[in-house]
This record gives structure tokens, C-alpha cells and sequence, in this order.
């Protein structure tokens, strides 16, 4: 895929109310998210490349805009509220699907899931969120350093709150 | 006693429409849950099941070893992928009835009970318990995993659980055939499961009325402080959310504290 199929893939799905989507071919894998809130500039020769594209539906070209949202998945770029912070190491942000407790190991005897500077392989756990009494394991969708975690173990968080910068 | 679960006993007694059909059989397995959390998510469907003869590192909630004797019991864990991801307690407590329900059926009585948040005792003596688990791509739920530890044919417990712990066949005063008890199980488990989809309400009256201590008061622990008031239990809400009556009347919901019901 060249720099112009990816603009126009861009432009498409800018235009589209597709919140997100992933092409594969061979070696070449591109996912594209619209995600209002982080304004940070990954940089996009990495991979996975990750282009952010402002979602503004009030600009789109169609005057009626569906609310973008997809029963199946709780992830979704309809949510902002937190801020990309300029002091943050850039990279891709991992955030909390849901309201519940952080913890960076499987029980307080254990050693953390993983530390700053610990390189992951996408589908890695980073840590558990426990909620309503349910172990929730968080996997990154990332691969690569942890630059950052964000949450102190044992604290609560809210339900897209960033909790790891993966770079 | 000690016996090889029967795989394809198990399969002809099963009647569910889809919980169970894909079995994994290990003899020997460090856990059933850490087992489906760590497959692919090509390698997983809804109703995917696995169960072992011997789990070598049983886990309960906060990794609280769940010990089980070889080849007598049922140590097993279910994969859902259900639409709606959230309410997730509330199907743990389903799975939950399913169990008390069985056994009550299967011993001619009303003695098993949830000890909540996810115990079923029976006769006053813990006989399963249930550890669930979500996995989370990012913030995309990826699959829900439910396990079950149920106490079948064990006759002995160490010296520190036999006080606490019991077996269907020590209550039945017989061995009991753990491919139809299995069986029979899953039947019913699909079926609250097709109830929790729904969101019937009628499955959360139920769900409380087999909770240990519902409607009474009780002492309560929360995060660790046991609470100078007692609280009358008024079950889970439809969120799977807990509700206590406090003595000044209000209504307490608990939903993220670590909860402890003190109950006699």
C-alpha cells in the first residue's frame, strides 16, 4: 500500500462512520482509529502504524451523523475527558475498559505483570482491573517498551482512564 | 474411586444446545482458567469448555489455592463471549444457582446455598466455588471465562478444610457418576445463561433468595474493617451490584469496596 492509497484510506474512513479498522496484507498491517482525544504525534513509520484522525462530526460533509457506536465493543473513540498531558512520553496509550480497582500483579505476592522499561508482545497482560468482584485481565494491543503506567497499583479507576503509554 | 473422566459418556448425556460441545480434556493441568485465558482468540468460541482430572494449581479469587483431590471431582472452566459486557456478577451468581439447584434436586432437599460473593456451601460446608475472569484487549473485551471447582466423590479433606469442606457424595452417602452430574450441570447453566442474556428479572429474584443471609441482618467487613453496624442483606440488583439497608434506613450499594458478609 503507498502514501496515497493510505490518504485516501484516511479520507474514506474520516468520512464513514467506521470507528475503526484494521487492513493486513502479507507483511504490511495498518490499523486506523478515530480518537478525539490524544493529540500526541506518534510517529507513523512505526509499527503498528496508528494514524489519529480527528473525529469531528460536526464538520463531516453529512449533516446527519450517527452516533458511532457498536454494542459489541466497549472501546470506541466516542469518549474523551482526559487530557494527552504534554510531559508524556509518546506512544500508544492503554486504557481501562471499565470502573474498578488497578493492580500490576495477580495478588500481592506476586511480581508485577510488568515494569517501565519491559518491552511487550501485543496480547500480553499489562495488569487486572477488578471490578463487581470480576478479575479483569488487560492485554495490550500494543507491542513495545512500557515508557509509562500511569495508575498507582490499588488505585481506582475510571472507565477510560489511560493506564499505560506503550512506545 | 479414583477414576479417568469419561469424555464420551459425558458427550452422550449432554443435551445442551451449545455450552459443552467443544471439549478440551486435559488429565493433568495446572488451571482450567489460566488454560482459555492464554488461547488465541481464533482458538476460542462461546460454550467452549475445559475440564481436567487433576489441577495441579487450582486458584480461587486474590490466588487462593483451590485444592482438589485426582480423578474424583469436576475442575472445569467455560469461555462466554456475550454481547453485552457488563453485569458479569450477575452471571457468576447464575452459574452459582445453577449449582445449588442441582444439588438441591439431586439430595431431596433445601440444603445448598451462595455464600456470596462466589461459594456454594451445602449443609453448612463449602462444596464449589467459582473464580470468573474477563480478558481485555486494550479496551476491547476480548472473552469471559468462568471455573468451577465442585467437590464430586472426595471422602477426605486435609486437616484444615475437613471442618470447612464437603463433597456431594459425602452428603449422598454415595458415589455419585460425575459425567451425568456434569452433564446435567451445563444443561442447566445454559439455561440461566439464556436468562442473564435476557436479562430476566425473574433470575435475580432467584439469584437472592438462595444467597445466604438475604433479607437478614448482617455484619459486613469493608476493606478489611468490620463495620460496628449490621446491615440487612437486600441481595444484588439487576447490575449485579450489592444492597444493604443501613440502620438509618438508607440504602447502601456496593459495587467496587471488598465486601465481606459476616454471616452465622
Amino acid at each position: 500500500m503507498d502514501l496515497k492509497e493510505i490518504e485516501n484510506l484516511l479520507d474514506l474512513i474520516a468520512k464513514s462512520e467506521v470507528n475503526e479498522v484494521s487492513i493486513e496484507e502479507g507483511d504490511f498491517k495498518i490499523k486506523v482509529k478515530k480518537k478525539p482525544d490524544i493529540k500526541e504525534s506518534a510517529a507513523p513509520q512505526q509499527m503498528p502504524m496508528q494514524y489519529q484522525v480527528p473525529a469531528q462530526p460536526q464538520q463531516a460533509p453529512q449533516p446527519q451523523q450517527a452516533p458511532q457506536q457498536q454494542p459489541q465493543q466497549s472501546s470506541g473513540g466516542q469518549e474523551s475527558g482526559d487530557s494527552g498531558g504534554d510531559s508524556q512520553p509518546s506512544g500508544d496509550v492503554v486504557k481501562s475498559p471499565i470502573v474498578g480497582t488497578f493492580y500490576r500483579a495477580p495478588s500481592p505476592d506476586d511480581d508485577p505483570f510488568v515494569k517501565v522499561g519491559d518491552s511487550v508482545e501485543k496480547g500480553e497482560t499489562l495488569c487486572i482491573v477488578e471490578a463487581m468482584k470480576i478479575m479483569n485481565e488487560i492485554e495490550s494491543d500494543y507491542s513495545g517498551e512500557v515508557k509509562k503506567i500511569l495508575v498507582e497499583d490499588g488505585e481506582a479507576v475510571e472507565f477510560d482512564q489511560p493506564l499505560f503509554i506503550i512506545g | 474411586m479414583n477414576s479417568t473422566f469419561d469424555q464420551s459418556e459425558f458427550l452422550q448425556k449432554l443435551e445442551t444446545q451449545w455450552l459443552g460441545h467443544s471439549i478440551r480434556y486435559f488429565e493433568e493441568l495446572a488451571s482450567t482458567n489460566t488454560y482459555l485465558k492464554k488461547l488465541s482468540s481464533q482458538d476460542i468460541q462461546h460454550g467452549l469448555f475445559c475440564l481436567t482430572d487433576y489441577q495441579t494449581r487450582g486458584r480461587g479469587q486474590y490466588e487462593r489455592r483451590w485444592e482438589s483431590e485426582k480423578g474424583v471431582n469436576l475442575t472445569f472452566s467455560i469461555v462466554f463471549t456475550p454481547v453485552d459486557t457488563g453485569r458479569f456478577h450477575v452471571l457468576t451468581l447464575a452459574c452459582a444457582l445453577a449449582i445449588v439447584e442441582k444439588l438441591n434436586d439431586f439430595l431431596n432437599a433445601s440444603c445448598a446455598a451462595i455464600k456470596w460473593p462466589n461459594d456454594i456451601i451445602l449443609n453448612k460446608k463449602k462444596t464449589a466455588g467459582i473464580l470468573t475472569e474477563a480478558v481485555f484487549s486494550g479496551n476491547t473485551f476480548d472473552r469471559l471465562i468462568i471455573g468451577i471447582g465442585l467437590n464430586i466423590n472426595q471422602q477426605k479433606f486435609s486437616y484444615e478444610l475437613k471442618e470447612v469442606a464437603t463433597s456431594v457424595s459425602l452428603e449422598k452417602g454415595k458415589e455419585i457418576n460425575r459425567e451425568q452430574f456434569l452433564a446435567d450441570l451445563l444443561n442447566r447453566i445454559e439455561y440461566k445463561y439464556t436468562l442473564w442474556e435476557q436479562q430476566q428479572s425473574s433470575l435475580i429474584k432467584t439469584i437472592n433468595q438462595n444467597i445466604i443471609g438475604y433479607g437478614q441482618w448482617v455484619g459486613l467487613k469493608i476493606d478489611d474493617e468490620v463495620q460496628d453496624e449490621l446491615y440487612k442483606l437486600l441481595g444484588i440488583n439487576e447490575n449485579g451490584a450489592l444492597l444493604m439497608l443501613n440502620r438509618d434506613g438508607g440504602i447502601d450499594s456496593f459495587s467496587y469496596e471488598q465486601i465481606q458478609l459476616i454471616t452465622n
